[in-house]
């Protein structure tokens, strides 16, 4: 027998409905619904905004939006959206732990991005082993990012200075000069970029007449570029980064040091390049980049540079930098992972990075995620100053010369400090 | 070892960037010895300096910057004196310190926020671009001229303070500040105006400074450090104590790179704790408000 409520809907009716309604919500929207109250997933960065290196978090900020952007467009991954919890490090280490374990601890991020000079990333490199948090470093380039710092939290997008050293410095001895000087930024990136120089240089036969190494936040360089004459280089070699670097350009510029000597940079960030200017910057006779938005025959860059300018039309700058490129490259791949992980896991997230080939890399070849240094091998690439008749605006100031590939010129396994530790459960 | 061309040559660049570091500093000694206050904005004010004639510079020429550069950055100074320094006068001295320190903070923000986070080239004029043979070295031809504006900006400054019946009232009030109030001179426009001739001063020294070591947001930073450590090193106050502080960092930064060059920068530094050693006021000061 069937029973009525008082509105006249029998007990049997309400029963079917309730149930037809509920499979009609549970195939179409609770789920959704359900979705969207989980949480985001979240990246917590720690970049450079301010210090000597604080100009580069403004590129690196487009790069981690674009790789946002991408996922969030196509519905998130693995059903939530990304989000990006921001700090600036300052380029101080300390002042980095300290923001990261904050960002750990209080905005609960699931994974990290760090920049701001090697001493920052050095940091967090023992920052993610001890608290099994995968961090992807995206702008220093000093070796024992991937040597002794090396383990199994930690992943190197930039190519480090040996790379660097091994593509440019035979170049340099065979087509530029044989005698060179050295000025070296004193700390870690410094060091080791001039000392792989140093046994490049020395295999090809070029000597070395003098080395002068340049304080952090030196602004007056006049008595290094004194010093420097009376050593009669072929080749001045500056491995000097940052807002330091562009002071000395000017200073180069205004002592006619490129009048006497070639002067190459191997390894400059476009940001320098525009803060001096192309005049002044074309003292140089060659500059290492690491990647560059317009490499002739890359597939894909066109696509890239074209979503950077229509998401950010009023960026910093109005082409992407290396840094934007390494900030997009890490956080994308690192986003590739978890969906190819399908889970948050860290061991299981690692495993997915470790040894995979990342075809669209936007270089001439496929970049491969090294698993016994955690390496982005990688090419590198060397440009010379346009000419100024031929520059389309202020940003269009290099001109292609040669890349060397990152599978011929990185660190092998033998001469490495790379030491990985096992990951629970292995 | 180094030759004795190696010596004359640091020797002259020595000299060259000790005026620069005097020029940076006499703003900062001003306000220090006239008016009581540690100004931390000075080097936000230095870069302010660099600014203006970063946007000047095209539109109307070096010399026009020049000028009118250190003029804005003058009336900026007498605007945040009336505004807000002013409050602090005779109070304790940290007071003002915390208000120029945020002013310092603010002022490099809005910086950021109107010439953007990019540095910046600014060019030396045409005629001093490049370098001169001077038979033994090359040098740069603005380093030149940059030590001939910098020793006649100092030699103004001198003139006012020492050959002026202002500057002597000036003087006068850092000793006695009651005492030259009750003689009916208006201390407290003094004050407004001692501000604002030491703003103009950190502007000056931004706009001769620029085409050196480029602009940018956080140049203020290079400023604030050497204009304290020479103002400590000179005597705190002291016009000649400042000159000779900022000579003495210059030719000892030149020196040390030919033998230390890693110690470049912090050689200042040493110099300051072994003057103050033997000299506690630094070489020409007298009792001051970091005795208070």
């Amino acid at each position: 027998m069937e029973t009525k409520d008082d509105k006249g809907i029998s007990r049997r009716a309400f029963l079917k409905r309730s149930a037809a309604g509920l499979t009609i919500l549970t195939v179409s929207g609770v789920p959704t619904l359900l979705r969207a109250q989980q949480p985001s997933i979240k990246i917590g960065a720690v970049i450079p905004l301010s210090g000597n290196y604080g100009f580069l978090g403004a590129s690196e900020r487009c790069g981690i939006g674009l790789a946002i952007d991408e996922f969030n467009s196509k519905g998130g991954l693995l059903g939530r959206k990304v989000e990006v919890a921001e700090e600036d490090c300052a380029t101080d280490a300390a002042l980095a732990i300290r923001k990261a374990q904050r960002l750990l601890q209080s905005e609960k991020v699931n994974f990290f991005l760090n920049g701001g000079g090697s001493s920052v990333s050095a940091a967090m490199a023992d920052f993610a082993k001890k608290e099994g948090a995968v961090d992807m470093c995206i702008d220093p380039n000093s070796d024992i990012l991937t040597g002794e710092k090396a383990n199994r939290f930690f992943f190197q997008v930039p190519p480090v200075n040996y790379q660097i050293a091994h593509t440019i410095a035979p170049y340099v001895a065979q087509n530029i000069g044989k005698k060179w000087y050295y000025f070296t930024h004193d700390y870690s990136w410094g060091w080791t970029l001039t000392e792989s120089c140093r046994k490049f240089m020395k295999e090809k036969g070029a000597q070395e007449v003098g080395e002068s190494k340049i304080p952090l936040n030196t602004r007056d360089f006049s008595s290094f570029l004194l010093k420097v004459r009376g050593a009669k280089p072929e080749v001045v070699m500056v491995n000097v980064a940052g807002a330091d670097f562009t002071a000395m350009v000017e200073q180069m510029y205004e002592f006619g040091l490129h009048k006497t000597a070639k002067i190459v940079i191997p390894l400059e960030d476009f940001e320098d390049a525009w803060a001096v200017g192309p005049e002044k910057n074309s003292i140089f006779t060659l500059m290492g980049v690491e990647w560059h938005y317009a490499i002739p025959g890359v597939p894909g860059i066109n696509e890239f540079v074209a979503r950077y300018k229509k998401l950010f039309p009023r960026a910093s700058y109005p082409v992407p930098t290396t840094n934007s490129y390494n900030a997009y490259m890490g956080l994308r791949e690192l986003l590739r992972a978890v969906e190819r992980a399908g889970t948050l896991d860290a061991p299981k997230v690692i495993k997915a990075l470790e040894g995979h080939a990342v075809k669209d890399s936007l270089k001439r070849d496929p970049t491969l995620i090294r698993e016994w240094d955690h390496q982005f091998v990688q090419d590198f690439y060397y440009f010379r100053p346009k000419k100024k008749k031929d520059m389309k605006d202020w940003t269009d100031i290099y001109e292609y010369v040669g890349y060397g590939k990152g599978t011929d010129n990185a660190i092998t396994k033998n001469l490495s400090q790379a030491r990985m530790e096992k990951l629970p459960g292995e | 070892m180094p030759s004795g061309i190696d010596f004359l040559s640091q020797g002259i660049n020595g000299i060259v960037l000790g005026l620069l570091f005097s020029l940076i500093a006499i703003g900062f000694t001003l306000m220090l010895g006239v008016i009581g206050i540690i100004n931390f904005a000075h080097g936000v004010l230095f870069a302010l300096g660099a600014y203006f004639a970063f946007t000047l510079r095209n539109s109307l020429g070096f010399w026009a910057a020049l000028i009118i550069s250190p003029l804005l950055v003058g009336l900026i100074g007498i605007i945040i004196e009336r505004l807000a320094v002013r409050r602090m006068y005779g109070k304790d001295a940290l007071f003002c310190l915390l208000l120029t320190f945020g002013i310092a903070m603010s002022g490099e923000e809005l910086i950021r926020m109107v010439w953007g986070k990019l540095g910046h080239s600014i060019a030396a004029p045409a005629f001093v671009s490049g370098s001169i043979d001077l038979g033994f070295m090359l040098y740069s031809k603005y380093r030149l001229l940059l030590a001939v504006l910098s020793a006649l900006i100092l030699f103004l400054v001198w003139l006012f303070l020492e050959k002026t019946s202002y500057g002597a009232i000036v003087k006068a009030g850092a000793q006695d500040s009651e005492m030259v109030a009750a003689l009916g001179n208006n201390i407290s426009r003094m004050r407004t105006l001692v501000f604002g001739i030491g703003s103009a001063l950190a502007g000056v020294a931004g706009v001769i400074a620029a085409p050196l070591w480029s602009v940018r947001p956080g140049m203020g930073n290079d400023a604030i450090m050497p204009a304290f450590v020479i103002v400590v090193l000179g005597g705190i106050g002291s016009f000649w104590g400042t000159v000779i502080g900022g000579l003495a960092v210059g030719l000892s930064v030149s020196l040390a790179v030919m033998f230390f060059p890693r110690m470049s920068d912090l050689v200042m530094y040493i110099l300051a704790a072994v003057v103050l050693l033997f000299w506690p006021r630094g070489i020409m000061g007298e009792k001051s408000i970091l005795e208070d």
